[in-house]
């Protein structure tokens, strides 16, 4: 129950409308009429009551829904609309293609609207609508648990989207690499190692113009100077440094690789276990291709931020340091004509780093694209066929292909652009320094000590042409690190999901599950503004079979993935035992439930592998007795490499009765206490349908079982039935029951489908 | 029509020689069939909404079944017509984005701060290329992670920099 601000709260008192007393307070986004404002509706004992205010479009910056109600300084009312309860006879949402509205009908038989909302409040509005029917039937409205809205902790604005605990507001690219703090620290002493490396590599490098320049000229060559005449000394000097540069590069590249090797496995370990972490929900919601992607290449991009850029990128920064110091040591002047064209260069840059990201971002899209496609085709390689329509596959192909080089042409193109216009502006400097350095020399040859010597001259040469390395890694370093930022915000997005479907802390694990299986007003829809299972109550004892019957696309085997915590109930719950399964460990309802579905999927490995998915610990005689009960012996054993036999993609291909057959297998190896059958037999013929049936009726003798079937004659059997139509449960009872019903859906259903049968010669 | 299916597909079709819409004192939508006695509250649902608005229009009663197909708006008079426009746009209430004064992406959800007919709104759009339904040539649907949508007229249209930021998800 949200609470209101304290003006509405006193509104409502001058309209002699008690908050205080109410059952529920809902705070909405739209008026009567599809107009943004603030609402609030109350409902109480008496009647409900909504006040419209003009608020609505005042948003705190950042707040996802429409409303504000943290705000109430002002409180311009709009309308306001009181249902005293004897009057109301229903209330009803109904939900439009944004939004939704709440329709009152009095008893007068006059329908009313009491409000239109948008998505934002669809939780919200059903609550209410809830609500007031258990008051209706009950007289008293249950105690519920209202959705509490998720805030920033440091801003105190509500997240927008509270599966992803992200404030837009405080959310940046600052926040981005301190979470990559922890990895760095994983490898804290080899990344060290490799930094150490890298700077004394630099600092080697920073001597080396010093010796070959200034002693070559200015001492070895110039009579009078100390070291005159040391040629050999100087020579060994120089390879000595040389010799010891190519040792620490020798241990940077050694000790770079072991750790690119750990940290690249490393991410896509993080990555992947996040995959394996996150609710079933969230595949359901996204591209295959651009996952794949991002396992694959993302761990590539970030590993060279950890090996190669950022370590470079701290030692090439000290290194221009260095460079600096030194040349502003041997002529200041001369090195101010250097730093002259650097604001151009940085800025340069800062326009490249934006140029950068926003083409990389631009090509990961296109390229998760093309994959999208590629998977798409593959998979439905045998229905592009049969339906010939190679041709507008390849053009489909082509299209997204072509996009895909288009960034990637243009990324190339800049590259090859950008770049050494930047370059052209360094040399440009290199001119200057030429030049007004060759005029310093015949200064300092006709007044010594007015300019600078041969020897200076070359090493400032030598100087910058070392900075360009630097200066052409900053150029690839700022593209490669925006592409990694984008990769790391792609991985924390996966990281930092919060999975919809939530183990609880100190989840209960029961020993033993008997199966009994209780469903209680059950809410559910997979997508907003539409409900696909209505209130649905039904009881199975353990040991019973219930048999669930409805049309395609009826909520059947939502009513699966409900039971298994797939997805959690809207409102309502599910109990096993007598427990909520909310409040079950994962592991007891992943032990305690096993399902067959329609959809069958083998993964690579032998068949042996796939049917010990369920349990690796069973021994080969158990395998077998799963086999032989699910009637998948016999062509298991047809294959030459019997159990062994490698199935998966590109293995050996199996019948989708066949696949169907070990999926059976592996549910039986199990024992489950509760077995789901959702249409197991429905790719079958009516021979192996047969079959396999008998051997299930043994399987699911004394155990719990939920059986979805669109052939009733599988279900004549079950303790009792439910028809299930639109998401809601319009019949219940045993076959025998539903069938003495005149009019009933069922004995509809049944009629249809034994005339259907008997039309191709089977008498049941 | 695809031969031999006619007396499957075939749907009652509504004019206005036998259906009258009516707006009821609250504003519901009703319609009379006396040709199929049906008196009562009446839903619309476009058969193409990106396509047209005003052809192949299913109209239902309260159980959600279907009671007759109009197949253009034009067989109505114009109170009619002006009745079941009304009823369309409410059913497919959409703000039309006028100006995308802020869009940034944080973990894969984009943050909209957008000027629309309705007045200055934001939003969150979960996985950006999938949220954008594209509705002809250049016109696009922004669905957000509530469900709610959003309508780009034009997005050739639209001024330089809004149409620099929606580019990337185009």
């Amino acid at each position: 129950m949200r609470d209101f601000p304290e003006k509405v709260k006193s509104a409502f008192l001058k309209k002699g409308v008690n908050t205080e007393e109410a059952f529920m307070l809902v705070s909405t986004d739209m008026a009567r009429e599809e107009v943004y404002c603030d609402a609030y509706t109350v409902f109480s004992r008496e009647g409900i009551a909504s006040l419209f205010c003009l608020k609505a479009l005042r948003k705190q910056a950042g707040a996802s829904s429409r409303f504000s109600d943290m705000a109430e300084e002002v409180l311009e009312e709009l309308d306001y609309v009181y249902f005293p309860m004897e009057e109301i006879e229903k209330m009803t949402v109904e939900e439009q293609v944004s939004v939704l509205r709440v329709v009152i009908r009095k008893k007068s038989g006059e329908e009313e609207i009491l409000f239109w909302a948008t998505g934002a409040c669809r939780r919200s509005v059903y609550k209410l609508s809830e609500a007031f029917d258990a008051f209706c039937k009950t007289g008293e409205v249950p105690e519920k648990d209202f959705p509490k809205m998720e805030c920033c902790p440091r801003c105190g604005l509500p997240f927008s989207d509270p599966q992803r605990r992200i404030c837009k507001k405080c959310f940046g690219k600052r926040s981005l690499l301190k979470k990559l703090l922890p990895f760095f620290l994983r490898y804290r002493w080899q990344m060290a190692l490799v930094f150490l490396t890298v700077l004394l590599s630099g600092a080697l490098s920073i001597f080396t113009p010093y010796l070959n320049n200034k002693v070559l000229y200015d001492e070895v060559l110039t009579e009078g100077s100390p070291l005159y005449g040391h040629v050999l000394f100087l020579v060994l000097s120089i390879a000595a440094f040389s010799l010891l540069g190519a040792f620490i590069r020798m241990i940077n590249t050694i000790v770079g690789a072991k750790v690119a090797a750990f940290v690249s496995f490393d991410l896509k370990k993080t990555i992947f276990s996040s995959f394996e972490r996150l609710s079933y929900s969230f595949f359901t919601s996204r591209h295959t291709g651009r996952l794949i992607t991002q396992i694959n290449s993302d761990a590539e991009t970030l590993y060279w931020f950890f090996c190669d850029g950022f370590p470079y990128f701290l030692t090439n920064v000290l290194q221009i340091c260095g460079i600096i110091v030194v040349m502003m040591m041997t002529n200041p002047l001369l090195s101010l004509v250097i730093l002259v064209p650097l604001p151009v260069v940085f800025f340069g840059y800062v326009f490249v780093l934006r140029l950068f990201r926003r083409l990389h971002a631009e090509h990961h899209t296109n390229r998760s694209r093309f994959n999208a496609v590629l998977s798409d085709v593959l998979n439905g390689m045998r229905i592009v066929k049969a339906f010939s329509r190679e041709e507008a596959e390849i053009e489909r192909f082509h299209s997204r292909s072509s996009t895909m080089s288009q960034t990637k042409l243009k990324i190339d193109v800049h590259n090859h652009t950008v770049f050494p216009a930047l370059n052209l502006c360094i040399r440009m400097t290199n001119y200057l320094v030429w030049g007004f350095g060759a005029f310093l020399v015949l200064k300092e040859g006709i007044s010594e000590g007015s300019g600078i010597t041969y020897g200076e001259l070359n090493m400032f040469i030598g100087y910058l042409s070392m900075l360009y390395n630097p200066l052409n890694f900053f150029a690839h370093f700022f593209s490669n690190f925006a592409n990694s930022l984008n990769a790391l915000q792609r991985l924390f997005e996966i990281m930092e999901a919060e999975p919809e479907v939530k183990e609880k802390e100190n989840a209960l694990t029961p020993e033993t599950v008997r199966g009994e299986v209780v469903f209680e007003n059950v809410n559910f829809s997979y997508a907003p503004g539409k409900r696909t299972i209505q209130n649905v109550s039904f009881r199975v004892e353990a040991g019973q079979t219930l048999g669930i019957v409805g049309h395609t696309g009826a909520g059947k085997s939502t009513l699966a993935n409900l039971l298994t915590r797939l997805y959690d109930v809207e409102s309502g719950r599910i109990l096993i035992d007598g427990v909520d399964i909310r409040d079950l460990s994962f592991e007891t309802l992943r032990k305690n439930i096993a399902i067959v579905s329609q959809e069958t999927y083998l993964f690579r490995g032998t068949i042996m592998d796939n049917i010990r998915y369920a349990d690796p610990e069973a021994d080969r005689d158990a395998v077998i007795a799963a086999s032989k009960a699910a009637g998948c012996h016999d062509f298991i054993m047809s294959f030459p490499d019997g159990y062994e036999t490698l199935v998966g993609f590109d293995k050996k291909s199996l019948s989708g009765g066949e696949k169907q057959r070990i999926s059976i297998a592996r549910a039986i190896l199990r024992s489950p206490a509760i077995l789901i059958l959702d249409e197991a037999t429905a790719a079958m013929d009516t021979k192996t349908e047969r079959r396999i049936q008998t051997a299930l009726e043994a399987i699911t003798k004394n155990r719990t079982t939920i059986t979805i079937a669109h052939r009733l004659s599988t279900l004549k059997d079950a303790d009792f039935l439910i028809v299930v139509e639109e998401g809601r449960v319009v019949e219940n009872g045993t076959h025998e029951g539903l069938l003495e019903k005149e009019d009933g859906v069922y004995r509809k259903l049944y009629q249809m489908q034994m005339e259907a049968l008997k039309t191709i010669g089977i008498e049941e | 029509m695809i031969e031999g299916l006619e007396n499957i597909t075939e749907a009652f079709s509504l004019n206005a020689d036998n259906a009258r819409f009516s707006l009821s004192r609250t504003g519901l939508l009703y319609l009379s069939v006396p040709a199929l006695s049906f008196e009562g509250r009446a839903f619309l649902s476009l058969a193409f909404p990106f396509e047209t608005c005003e052809e192949y229009i299913c109209v239902q009663n309260e159980e959600k079944e279907e009671i007759g197909m109009i197949r253009r708006l034009e067989d109505f008079d114009e109170k009619s017509i002006e009745i079941l426009r009304g009823e369309l746009n409410k059913k497919y209430f959409a703000p039309k984005i006028l100006k995308i004064l802020k869009l940034s992406e944080r973990y894969g959800s984009t943050y909209w701060d957008c000027e629309t007919d309705k007045g200055f709104l934001s939003f969150t759009v979960k996985d950006t290329h999938r949220s954008l339904i594209r509705a002809g040539a250049d016109r696009i649907f922004v669905v957000d992670h509530d469900g709610c949508r959003y309508e780009i007229e034009s997005v050739e249209k639209m001024d330089k920099k809004s149409h620099s930021k929606i580019a990337l998800y185009l």
